[in-house]
């Protein structure tokens, strides 16, 4: 007899009276987008203006012997060659962070433009700025090099041998114990561990252990890496660029170019997707160096073909995961061993991989060792819950199994040992109060889950993720005009709707409309630091700015009334957007009204907000999923989708739903199509939208989506991220649900027709 | 006394302790006084002055606002953790 027990933690408060949070205004960057006059990167144009090219390794590892730049500076037309040698020297190699990654300095100096060797094909090695795009092509043929080709290593576990060839012969393997003494190929050795995994193990009824392997995968953001920069004569350098972070691309510059921070300054352009793939630089250092060389600014877009082989994809992962369970259901020990690729420089998310794969759990005994291993391949970025989806893969359906074997059904075994309030994970942390029992039992009564599914070759899986999310920093101000508008200066930039979602909170705790806010995005000359757009921070820790900000309005408010009033501040009251006299009931001013009476009274009046919030809160998910197979080709077909989520408070709820189903939608195509087809020469086979398969509208059912709410006790309006962990359960709900579809285990995705097929046995 | 907990890595040089107790007011002070007992793990922790990139510390399981500088109380415990940017953890937590 299995009891399940409700956790003890604090009931759910109800929801306060909100009248802005919870609407579904329309976005303040709607029009201009839809209208096509919104500005992005490659919309720039100014006088004088040249366009960058880049020259890029034919070949996946090699040495370079020699670059001849001499009949390419010689066409007409060109006004500047660089190549590594017109970086600058870095005497350091610290770590810099990026907020969503990071990496050492010199790693970074190395993968803008190549020096001793290439590392991956599409490396960058040189690059020219001409009149026009056509002449700096052109000259790019020019470029003569001498490589020394070298054996590429592209399999992660290949790499790790002893005898593969090194990337690097000065990469040694770093962990907290210390250093290898030999080089390697694997750069990073992590270890979580909590109780006694043997005496888990001896305690579990039932064990299974299982290989699960995923393949590189790109972020499919549509707008391509673009970057325009001036060099002024007095060293000032402006740049124009899509990027996730104006002040991470600054910070950036300024270590690889040795520029103080204060001469650069960073405008961010509208941005056309990112996913994390859009923080670290890769075109705008290089525009820089030819503008400092030519005087005069470089634009420089990639092609698709540059975004897929050159910019950062995720890690391809190997995952070994054995876990056991009492014959009551209840998970008693796991054990991981964790390899993430990390491309040519280490940068795979494997920490947060290694403390998401298990996160849904409450699992008393736990080791997990994880592998950052460098491959010939393009140094790996970050993409939506970085690490964590291929690591739901592996545990999510290592967790149907289990629940199979001891006989329940894949929710009731979720929940029986979902972690909650108090949980403490095998990473060290200990959980705040969480959603994830909510999601589980929100799911077991959808209609979803209760609906028949009786076809042949039609399967029903679920999984579950956690993404913890982030909190960072965040800068802004908001200014009271005398017409009662406030116009709200942030420096997030804005990839999934911030604007709007920054405006509800400031409306909500000002008590004015929505509309009555102009939020707009500044450059890093016009507003304090802000970490990057990504960790699903910006609604929280931005709104948490915004909160600050109108208390301070609120104080300056209240100071005014009493000024005119001829009272104590104590005497004032606001609320909703009303300053009433608690003394004299015919005292009475709107915000608008007081607004108008700002610089008569003491002069404009303005609120700002720092905060470095660290209390964010995780976020979780369970989705469920039914697929049908084609047993004769092998295809994959979603027929219905619904995506269960702790969002804390839901602030507008059509950007929180459109920020699940994308997760989905991008989850669903990992599962199923997506892969970095290399050939044994590390030479990139679909380096193009036409074969690398992203899923389309004719491929995913309207997604539906149940919002559970469950607000986070530390922010304000109850807000957590809500962006990243929709990608999360996908994977291994679509494999779940295959196999329930085919009878069938798949542990390798993608889970396109030919594996599809090979699985059924249908062709070898 | 507060009590540290030591990631698994670094428990070899504490003679396999999973927590340990020590004396201190700040989170720098606690691992001070805990390098100055098994200096092979204050290798491991410092870098000189500097704390080594790579970790992070929670109290009673929250991440610590001020790292380095967090003030703690007798009780509680400081769990050194690895660093994640953009998600659990933050390296600049250290700071």
């Amino acid at each position: 007899m299995i009891i399940e027990e409700k956790p003890r933690q604090q009931e759910t408060p109800a929801k306060p009276a909100y009248k802005v949070i919870g609407t579904r205004p329309v976005r303040p960057d709607g029009v201009e987008k839809v209208i096509g006059r919104a500005k992005y990167g490659a919309d720039i144009d100014l006088p004088g203006m040249l366009y960058g090219k880049v020259l890029r390794s034919p070949v996946a590892h090699a040495y370079i012997r020699s670059i001849d730049t001499s009949a390419a500076e010689k066409l007409p037309g060109v006004k500047a060659v660089v190549t590594s040698a017109d970086l600058p020297r870095l005497s350091s190699n610290e770590y810099i962070d990026m907020g969503e990654g990071g990496g050492q300095l010199q790693d970074l100096h190395d993968n803008i433009l190549a020096s001793r060797k290439v590392l991956y094909k599409g490396h960058a090695i040189a690059s020219v700025a001409a009149t026009n795009p056509h002449i700096a092509e052109e000259a790019l043929s020019l470029i003569k090099l001498d490589l020394e080709e070298l054996p590429p290593v592209l399999d992660p576990l290949e790499a790790m041998r002893e005898d593969a060839p090194l990337l690097d012969d000065q990469r040694y393997t770093e962990s907290l114990a210390g250093r290898s003494s030999k080089p390697s190929n694997i750069a990073r050795h992590a270890q979580h561990a909590i109780g006694d995994i043997e005496a888990g193990f001896a305690q579990a009824d039932v064990i299974v252990e299982r290989e699960y392997r995923t393949s590189m995968v790109h972020q499919g953001y549509i707008e391509p890496q673009n970057g325009t920069a001036l060099w002024d004569a007095d060293d000032h350098i402006t740049v124009w660029t899509s990027t996730q972070g104006a002040f991470s691309v600054r910070a950036e510059l300024s270590k690889l170019l040795l520029v103080p921070l204060a001469q650069i300054r960073v405008i961010p352009m509208e941005i056309g997707g990112g996913f994390g793939g859009k923080i670290a630089v890769y075109l705008e250092p290089v525009a820089a160096l030819l503008s400092r060389k030519a005087g005069r600014p470089v634009k420089m877009t990639m092609t698709r073909a540059e975004v897929l082989e050159a910019t950062g994809p995720t890690s391809g992962t190997y995952i070994k995961l054995k876990m056991g369970a009492k014959k009551d259901g209840r998970l008693i020990a796991a054990q991981a061993y964790m390899v993430y690729e990390s491309g040519a420089y280490p940068s795979s998310p494997l920490g947060a991989g290694m403390s998401c794969m298990l996160g849904p759990y409450d699992i008393p005994n736990v080791l997990i060792d994880g592998y950052d291993v460098v491959v010939n391949k393009p140094r790996t970025a970050a993409y939506r819950a970085p690490g964590a989806p291929a690591a739901a893969f592996a545990a999510e359906s290592l967790v149907d199994e289990l629940a199979g074997k001891v006989g329940l059904d894949p929710l009731t075994f979720r929940r029986i040992n979902a972690s909650k309030l108090g949980t403490r994970l095998a990473n060290g942390n200990v959980l705040p109060r969480v959603g994830n029992y909510e999601c589980i039992t929100a799911a077991m009564e959808s209609e979803h889950w209760n609906a028949p599914l009786s076809a042949p070759w039609r399967g029903r899986g679920v999984a579950s993720g956690v993404w913890y999310n982030w909190g960072g920093l965040s800068s802004l101000t908001a200014s009271v005009n005398a017409d009662g508008s406030v116009t709200l200066t942030e420096g997030s930039t804005d990839i999934g709707g911030s604007r709007a979602t920054a405006a509800m909170q400031l409306a909500e705790a000002l008590g004015i409309p929505y509309e009555s806010i102009h939020p707009f995005v500044a450059d890093t000359d016009n507003i304090g630091y802000n970490d990057v757009t990504g960790g699903s921070r910006t609604t929280f820790a931005t709104g948490w700015a915004v909160y600050e900000a109108a208390q301070q309005i609120k104080r300056q408010l209240i100071e005014r009334a009493a000024r005119l009033w001829e009272c104590s501040e104590t005497d004032v009251d606001y609320t909703n957007g009303v300053l009433t006299c608690k003394t004299n009931p015919d005292l009475r001013l709107s915000f608008k009204e007081m607004a108008e009476k700002a610089h008569s009274t003491g002069g404009t009046i303005v609120g700002c907000g720092n905060p470095s919030p660290k209390q964010f809160g995780p976020a979780f998910a369970t989705h469920i999923v039914d697929v049908e197979v084609d047993p004769e080709t092998g295809k994959v077909q979603i027929l219905r989708y619904t995506a269960i989520q702790d969002v804390g408070t839901a602030i507008h709820p059509s950007y929180v739903e459109g920020q699940i189903q994308g997760g989905v939608a991008q989850g669903v195509g990992w599962a199923l199509n997506e892969v970095y087809d290399y050939d044994e020469q590390g030479r990139l086979r679909n380096a193009s939208l036409l074969d690398y398969r992203q899923p389309t509208t004719l491929d995913l059912p309207m997604i539906d989506t149940i919002l559970v709410e469950v607000p986070n006790p530390t922010h304000p309006y109850g807000v957590r991220g809500v962006g990243e962990v929709p990608i999360v359960p996908p994977l291994a709900a679509v494999a779940n649900a295959i196999a329930h579809a085919t009878g069938q285990r798949f542990l390798k995705l993608p889970l396109n027709p030919d594996a599809v097929l090979r699985g059924l046995g249908k062709i070898k | 006394m507060v009590k540290v907990w030591i990631p698994a890595l670094l428990r070899p040089l504490v003679n396999g302790q999973v927590k340990l107790a020590v004396e201190g007011s700040t989170v720098r002070e606690a691992l001070h006084n805990l390098s100055t007992t098994y200096p092979n793990l204050g290798a491991r922790l410092w870098d000189g002055q500097h704390l080594r990139p790579g970790l992070a510390f929670a109290i009673n399981g929250q991440i610590a606002p001020l790292g380095l500088s967090q003030t703690i109380n007798t009780d509680d415990e400081v769990e050194i953790l690895p660093a994640i940017g953009g998600g659990t953890l933050s390296p600049a937590s250290h700071r």
